[in-house]
């Protein structure tokens, strides 16, 4: 399996010495879109960051496409197409010029496939950037990272401020330049739900710890949820069944019952969705939140 | 660099580069124009207050009062010319990268770019190109105008209106734009780089103001204090003693007598000024020129180092 992205004992220390990230092993298999999820301060943007050089890690090593942008930043960014959080234009030029910036800013820049994918979308070269919707703006950043035609994407929560439907269109153009072009992308995001259409990958942080890696199709199989809130408590960590499985955390349901996610794969409870999936590591990673548990875990 | 860079860089401050490029022009068109009038009321040289000594005919006083008519009219010129350049400096050297970081454009620019320098060159460049044609053109301005008020002065060899005319005056603008540009990338918000930059500068004002004048003390001619000449710098008073050795006037406790005469110890003295004379002026507001050249390119080779380091904002 060749490896588009990898750390190796990543560590990220803020000044307040705060750990950001601590211990991140992966690896991002090339062609994959890896989901990147975990709740605010997990460190999803400082590991993206780290991938562009504007973070230096604290600890270990992380590889972009074989380069350490701490190494060699110009090769990395290289081999970078990046997509802030933010979009990031600048208000006062057009569509038309950012894609000509970018062109004076990187070499080989394909400002033909930039503006192919703008029109398709149908947003106007000629427009100013601040004309533009939350939605528009976010498929400029991906257009222009996309015109890099670098191998590797690093998207930084772009859907986060996007409607529904500007969060389709742009996984829509995400996943059907993945596809075409052959870039490896690693998408960091809040919303669960249209991931799941989009990724093939999750990465699960949570207090800048890796809590989850795994194809989600993987991932969904190997975990279902029970309802313990009517007596069957679950204890984190407690043994299911007789194959080995075990709760992996408890987290509380969409009407206020209190869900176990298990990692098993007998036909315990139901399957786990996504968004259970994610909650329940999420949770996992959150010990001090969870209430002490007293009983054993239905089978 | 390509012409689009460049273009593109520009757009980015079209704004304040117009402003300033407009406004620069208007004291330079100014200037011009009341140089021109003043020449052209071809004042004789005799006709200038200690020229003759002899009191001036009614000609040369009618010639004169028109002359200073003019030259007051002129005087809201020699504002803007002596202003401008450092507006120039600090206005379109603060944003350059304080902006980009305050607005989290860096994040697509940084992205993109794999040489952070060389998009540091693209933006910094063409700006720093309009903030030198500008504070060369006004500094011209202002030495032509200068020279207009003065026509009984060889500005060439004359400390007149020293720092405020003339290659010297563009030096001290594009000081401050280096010092704008590295303050703006270090705060990355551009108000308070602002007004921090104004005040660093004028700390950087005084430091080779200081600097400089103690470099001259120890090139400084001692001349008799009733010889000195205008066109000179004057240093310092000094005296001269009995035994021919010289102390300087701030040193020493002195007795002034009533024929005019200065004793020391209770013996008379010479009164001297330590000067710089007006002939070397060139080469004395070259040197000036050059400290604040370097300090230029410190400033924007310091903001080029923050800028590699940086994070985007």
């Amino acid at each position: 399996m060749a490896v588009a992205f990898e750390a190796h004992g990543l560590g990220k220390r803020y000044r307040r010495k705060v750990w950001a990230l601590r211990d991140i092993e992966l690896e991002v298999p090339e062609g994959s879109i890896t989901a990147l999820v975990g709740p605010n301060g997990a460190g999803k943007s400082t590991l993206i960051k780290a991938g562009i050089g504007f973070e230096r890690p604290t600890t270990g090593r992380l590889l972009v496409a074989g380069i350490d942008p701490q190494k060699d930043r110009p090769a990395a960014v290289r081999r970078v197409g990046y997509v802030p959080q933010a979009a990031s234009l600048y208000r006062e030029l057009t569509v038309e010029e950012h894609v000509r910036l970018a062109a004076s800013l990187r070499s080989g820049f394909d400002s033909e496939l930039a503006r192919l994918r703008l029109e398709q979308l149908d947003i106007p070269l000629d427009s100013r950037a601040d004309e533009l919707s939350g939605g528009q703006q976010a498929q400029i950043g991906l257009a222009l990272a996309l015109g890099t035609r670098a191998p590797v994407l690093l998207l930084d929560e772009p859907l986060a401020s996007l409607d529904p439907l500007a969060r389709r269109e742009f996984l829509h153009v995400l996943v059907d330049a993945v596809g075409s072009e052959g870039h490896t992308a690693l998408l960091s995001s809040h919303v669960i739900t249209d991931i799941e259409q989009a990724c093939d990958r999750l990465l699960v942080l949570g207090g800048g710890r890796k809590l989850l890696d795994l194809s989600i199709a993987g991932a969904l199989s190997e975990h279902r949820v029970i309802d313990v809130s009517g007596g069957m408590l679950g204890v984190a960590g407690a043994s299911v069944g007789g194959s080995g499985g075990r709760t992996i955390g408890v987290f509380p349901g969409p009407t206020g019952e209190r869900l176990a996610l298990l990692a098993t794969t007998e036909a315990v409870g139901r399957p786990a969705t996504l968004e259970e999936l994610v909650l329940g590591h999420l949770a996992a990673g959150r010990p001090s939140r969870l209430r002490p548990l007293d009983a054993g875990v239905a089978a | 660099m390509t012409a689009s860079a460049i273009r593109l860089s520009l757009r980015l401050q079209r704004f304040e580069a117009f402003g300033i490029v407009a406004a620069s022009v208007v004291a330079i068109a100014g200037a011009l124009f009341f140089a021109a009038r003043l020449d052209a009321l071809h004042v004789p040289l005799s006709c200038f207050p200690g020229a003759s000594g002899a009191e001036p005919t009614s000609e040369c006083q009618s010639l004169l009062q028109r002359f200073y008519e003019i030259t007051e009219d002129g005087r809201f010129v020699l504002f803007g010319l002596a202003g401008l350049p450092f507006l120039a400096g600090v206005v379109l050297g603060v944003p350059i990268v304080a902006r980009e970081l305050e607005r989290g454009t860096t994040r697509l620019s940084w992205s993109l770019s794999p040489s952070r320098r060389a998009w540091f060159a693209a933006r910094t460049l063409p700006v720093l190109a309009i903030v030198f044609l500008a504070a060369i053109g006004l500094a011209l301005g202002a030495e032509r105008l200068f020279a207009a008020r003065s026509p009984d002065v060889d500005m060439s060899a004359s400390f007149y209106d020293y720092g405020f005319r003339g290659p010297l005056l563009a030096a001290r603008a594009i000081a401050l734009f280096g010092v704008a540009v590295l303050i703006g990338t270090i705060l990355g918000r551009a108000l308070p780089a602002l007004l921090l930059s104004v005040v660093a500068f004028a700390a950087v004002l005084s430091g080779v103001q200081v600097a400089h004048d103690a470099i001259l003390e120890r090139e400084a001619v001692y001349r008799p204090g009733d010889l000195v000449r205008p066109a000179d710098r004057g240093l310092f008073s000094a005296f001269r003693l009995a035994d021919g050795s010289v102390v300087r006037a701030d040193w020493v406790g002195v007795e002034y007598h009533d024929d005019g005469s200065v004793w020391i110890g209770g013996q008379p003295v010479e009164w001297l000024q330590a000067v710089i004379p007006g002939e070397r002026y060139g080469e004395v507001a070259g040197r000036e020129a050059a400290a604040f050249g370097l300090i230029a390119v410190l400033g924007l080779g310091a903001a080029l180092a923050v800028v590699d380091r940086r994070r985007p904002g």
